[in-house]
């Protein structure tokens, strides 16, 4: 969308929603950061929608954790929306797929039911 | 690397040399007996030929020990200290024993290299956790070098039952000079691409050639984080850039990045540990989606190389257990 940031943050349902860019990596691994830690404020849970996030690399996967446990601290959690199969790949090897709350639609991360 | 190798602990690694089948039975037998009487957990990890003897004539023990199939969690060698590590996990961190059979007939020469300096490495990985790890090596195998290689990296030998330190062990070095030379140059029809921080241009690059030769669509998404990685690897840790390469062999896809950085950690990449925002991930994922990968890394600079077999037989790549 023109003239929108690629880590637009908005709110659905009371929740704070970040979307993702489209590939992520070290180079901007650091504005996701600051953006999920900007959606974080006065919001245990956040919904990262990385639902049009084709790549994800690991310095990508480090910020996500480190969202993850900033959330867990305050009470809240992450909830991921993640579909592209080289994303669910990196999940997979690095293991954080056994630790994300993982979900394949916004509307059911908003909702927290799969 | 030297000063590193000699302070760590290290894990009881014992090549265990034989030349006939009963002969390969004595010593694994001898070894999870041992380990059955102290209790402790056994996981005998070998090639289907070796396998099916010793399940044939481990008697009762064979019931007591786990087992896996070598040729899967070890086909890449790198894979292997991990299968160990989540082997010992799996019973609140040992003391655990493995019979670890890495060297067989069909590796590739590169294979080979590297899953000797995997048996270098084995030496430094269990600084933490109480393993001892049996390598049975079959000496009437035609390749003469790789018995001479066990010596190199293995302590302690055991023939006929009896055990003996390896005189020829260095316990000051990481890898043997004999397996620590530098890698053949690339080839002349090796396409390459300087780079810095265009992360992206580096996949689309690795993407359209791996595409053009015919690698599987799944594979080709592996390769691309790979070398992504290792592209963000040059990125965090040095100034110049550097360059990624990539060429086919008779049966493989070979993707190579060059640059001035230097993993000071041998070991780099044969942990798993969540991302926790320190980095060492990247490596992790490389020897997990990658057939086989080659590193060379020094003061004056690191090459890393990963191999992508072509291909119907090709593997699928490590899966997340």
């Amino acid at each position: 969308m023109p003239g929108q940031s690629p880590f637009a943050v908005r709110s659905l349902d009371g929740l704070p929603v970040v979307t993702a860019p489209a590939e992520i990596d070290i180079r901007n691994a650091s504005e996701l950061a600051a953006a999920l830690l900007a959606a974080a404020t006065g919001h245990p849970t956040v919904v990262a929608d990385l639902g049009d996030t084709e790549f994800c690399d690991s310095s990508g996967l480090s910020v996500l954790v480190m969202a993850m446990k900033r959330a867990q601290a305050d009470g809240g959690e992450l909830r991921l929306v993640v579909r592209a199969p080289s994303v669910l790949r990196v999940f997979a090897v690095t293991g954080v797929d056994k630790v994300f709350r993982m979900f394949a639609s916004l509307p059911e991360a908003v909702a927290g039911t799969p | 690397m030297g000063d590193l190798a000699g302070n760590r602990p290290r894990a009881d690694h014992y090549a265990g040399f034989y030349d006939s089948a009963a002969g390969l039975v004595a010593c694994v037998r001898q070894f999870v007996e041992q380990g059955l009487d102290d209790a402790e957990p056994v996981l005998i990890a070998a090639p289907d030929s070796s396998t099916r003897l010793l399940r044939e004539h481990l008697d009762g023990q064979g019931g007591l020990v786990s087992w896996a199939d070598m040729t899967v969690i070890g086909d890449n060698p790198a894979r292997i200290i991990p299968a160990i590590r989540s082997f010992a996990s799996s019973h609140h961190g040992g003391p655990v024993r493995c019979v670890a059979q890495s060297l067989w007939t069909g590796r590739t020469a590169e294979q080979r290299l590297e899953t000797i300096r995997h048996e270098a490495l084995i030496n430094l990985a269990f600084a933490d956790i109480p393993v001892s790890i049996l390598c049975p090596y079959d000496v009437t195998l035609p390749d003469a070098g790789i018995a001479a290689s066990a010596r190199l990296t293995h302590p302690i030998l055991i023939r006929n039952g009896a055990a003996q330190p390896s005189p020829a062990y260095n316990a000051g070095t990481t890898f043997p000079a004999e397996y620590d030379g530098a890698l053949d140059p690339a080839p002349d029809d090796a396409v390459s691409l300087p780079y810095r921080d265009d992360l992206h241009l580096v996949r689309a690059f690795v993407s359209e050639h791996a595409t053009g030769a015919g690698l599987a669509q799944r594979r080709i998404a592996d390769l691309v984080i790979a070398i992504s990685e290792l592209a963000a690897n040059t990125y965090r840790h040095t100034a110049a850039g550097g360059m990624v390469s990539v060429w086919v062999t008779a049966s493989e896809l070979i993707c190579q990045i060059e640059d001035t950085g230097h993993i000071a950690e041998p070991l780099v990449g044969r942990r798993r540990r969540l991302p926790d925002g320190n980095g060492g991930q990247g490596l992790w994922v490389v020897h997990e989606l990658c057939d086989l990968v080659e590193i060379r890394t020094g003061p004056a600079g690191t090459k890393v190389r990963v191999h992508m077999q072509l291909g119907p037989t090709a593997p699928a790549g490590g899966d997340a257990a």
